[in-house]
């Protein structure tokens, strides 16, 4: 552990306590922003990669600040190299501009042979994007289904449908509900949370020999994505 | 039970761990960077008070008089103890000091020669005398030779390493040998001389103490008497004087090396005790809190791993003072035109943080 703590070739000595701080602090604070952004969002417009670089974008902030030690040449050089590849390459996500940014420092970091600081931060700034990939994180509303189906009974017995969808599913939300005109036939949209996406189609088979229900649709659920 | 609720089917494992990755891991991982950040923040990085420098105590070894770094006997970090001789300061001007000899040995010759005329009993008296000044004209010769050999020994042991360097003949180095052992061997065969005589005049003395008088030239006794005196102060003058080190402690830096001239009073050696005497902070304007003795006081180590230990203070400063240069560099601050001024705290030294004379370390301030 001493040896790689000592391989900050720098003017002023790296505190490795403070290293860890301040990257898990922002870490903190980004996971904080990106879920009041995911539950204030109200838009048409979301994206998670966004959500995911809300996350990351701090962490790499505080690391880039840490390489560059107060001083004003590492920082030119890197605004210079970061300059150079958004010039050269348009980077539509900004999940791609994180993962940019991120080697643009830790090359940074190596160049002004900050190396102990290299290897923790890619380190930690590596885990954390395999972290964020693992828990889906900025997923919102996840589902695996969306079940279209008629129902021609009457509303009241809609119960039959719910216990039978509650046997399969750990979530359910009713997205759509359309009763006709003089007539009890409903249009019924549910997204559902299976409890095990192997026998998706046992439960469309159960729903279709249920009575009252007529032409059962399915479609995968898909993320949320930017329009 | 209602019979038309159905029993649900089971989640497979899998499945199971899926919501737990997806649903409660960041929680949790949230969670424990929460923690991890309280505990880093309260045990290691909660900030500083103040900084504060473990006080240096230090010495320096002078010269007493005006001379030449001779026979230094340390080196950098060699460890002293307080009254130890680490070297000696040889006599300036070895020309000087001949010329002072030359004259001593003149004035001897002329009182010899005043002595011609004398009746016998006044003779025997003489001759007494004369004895006396041929012991003084032996232990002049004795004293310059003791200045040239202190010469040639101080250009010998300077040449010494440049003759192992090759960057000095081998002649000239056997050359500077030879003129040592020869100085040598001549001031030892002086000291053989005046040791034979000394007895002798001095048992004479003692018999007859009035031979100074019989000589009828109490003006004379009184000459060879001054010759004397100045004789003995030239030879203290030859005598190397002892630089010794004023404290325990190691040499911490050598500020002049063998051979080098030095003026009366000149550092020759910083001699630094192995451990601080105290810690020694400044608390920066606007003052923050009004320190006292006897306040507790947490003191971090920078080194890795950070020790931490409880302290009081034990002396506040009654006005405010200039920052020590090193204090202030260790406060990472911008720099100032002007000198910043703070009020002094010092704190007693925790033994069993084991640091460093001019170590810094943080301050937290209860």
């Amino acid at each position: 552990m001493n040896v790689l703590l000592q391989g900050d070739h720098a003017s002023a000595p790296t505190s490795f306590q403070a290293l860890i701080l301040a990257l898990t602090l922002a870490y903190i604070f980004g996971q904080m922003i990106a879920w009041v952004y995911v539950y204030t969002h109200a838009g048409v417009s979301y994206s998670r990669s966004f959500v995911v670089s809300l996350i990351v974008l701090p962490v790499l902030v505080a690391l880039v600040l840490i390489v560059m030690a107060n001083n004003v040449i590492t920082a030119f050089g890197l605004i210079a190299v970061f300059a150079v590849v958004r010039f050269r390459n348009a980077l539509r996500d900004t999940l791609d501009t994180c993962f940019v940014l991120a080697v643009i420092i830790l090359g940074t970091a190596c160049g002004t042979q900050k190396f102990s600081s290299a290897i923790v931060g890619g380190v930690a700034v590596s885990g954390l994007f395999v972290f964020l990939w693992m828990t889906a994180s900025g997923t919102r509303h996840r589902f695996d289904l969306i079940l279209n189906l008629r129902w021609t009974r009457s509303a009241a017995e809609l119960t039959a449908v719910s216990h039978l969808l509650t046997r399969h599913s750990l979530r359910v939300h009713v997205a759509n509900q359309h009763f006709g005109k003089g007539t009890e036939a409903a249009n019924l949209s549910y997204r559902v949370l299976l409890r095990d996406p192997s026998r998706a189609a046992e439960l469309l088979s159960e729903l279709a020999e249920l009575p009252g229900v007529d032409r059962v649709a399915s479609v995968q659920a898909a993320d949320e994505s930017e329009i | 039970m209602d019979p038309r609720i159905l029993a649900p089917i089971p989640t497979p494992p899998a499945q199971r761990w899926r919501e737990v990755r997806l649903l409660y891991l960041p929680r949790i991982v949230f969670a424990l960077a929460v923690l991890l950040v309280a505990w880093l923040w309260g045990e290691a990085l909660a900030p500083a008070t103040l900084v504060a420098e473990a006080e240096i105590a230090g010495a320096d070894s002078r010269a007493t008089q005006a001379g030449v770094v001779a026979g230094l006997k340390v080196a950098l970090h060699q460890k002293v103890r307080a009254g130890e001789v680490v070297g000696h300061i040889a006599a300036a001007n070895p020309r000087l000091l001949d010329a002072t000899l030359a004259v001593i040995r003149a004035d001897v010759a002329m009182l010899g020669a005043t002595m011609a005329g004398a009746t016998d009993r006044q003779r025997v008296a003489l001759e007494l005398e004369r004895m006396q000044l041929d012991w003084m004209g032996h232990r002049v010769e004795r004293a310059a030779l003791q200045g040239r050999l202190q010469q040639t020994e101080a250009d010998l042991a300077r040449t010494e390493p440049l003759h192992r360097a090759g960057l000095v003949t081998e002649e000239a180095y056997t050359q500077l040998k030879i003129t040592r052992d020869s100085l040598v061997a001549q001031r030892d065969e002086t000291n053989r001389m005046i040791a034979r005589l000394e007895p002798i005049l001095s048992g004479q003395n003692a018999l007859n103490p009035t031979a100074a008088e019989l000589s009828g030239e109490s003006a004379l006794a009184a000459a060879i008497k001054v010759q004397e005196a100045k004789l003995r102060l030239a030879e203290e003058q030859l005598s190397p004087v002892p630089l010794v080190s004023p404290i325990d402690g190691v040499v911490s830096l050598v500020l002049r090396r063998e051979g080098e001239v030095v003026v009366a009073g000149e550092p020759v050696l910083r001699v630094t005790a192995t451990k601080p005497a105290r810690l020694t902070g400044y608390v920066r304007q606007p003052l923050a809190f009004d320190p006292k003795p006897g306040m507790t006081a947490e003191i971090r180590t920078r080194s890795t791993p950070a020790k931490v230990a409880l302290t009081t203070v034990t002396q506040v400063g009654v006005a405010l003072e200039t920052i020590s240069p090193t204090v202030l560099a260790a406060m990472h601050l911008p720099p100032t035109p002007t000198p910043e001024t703070a009020l002094r705290v010092e704190f007693a030294l925790p033994a069993s943080l084991g640091l460093k004379p001019g170590e810094h370390v943080d301050v937290v301030v209860r």
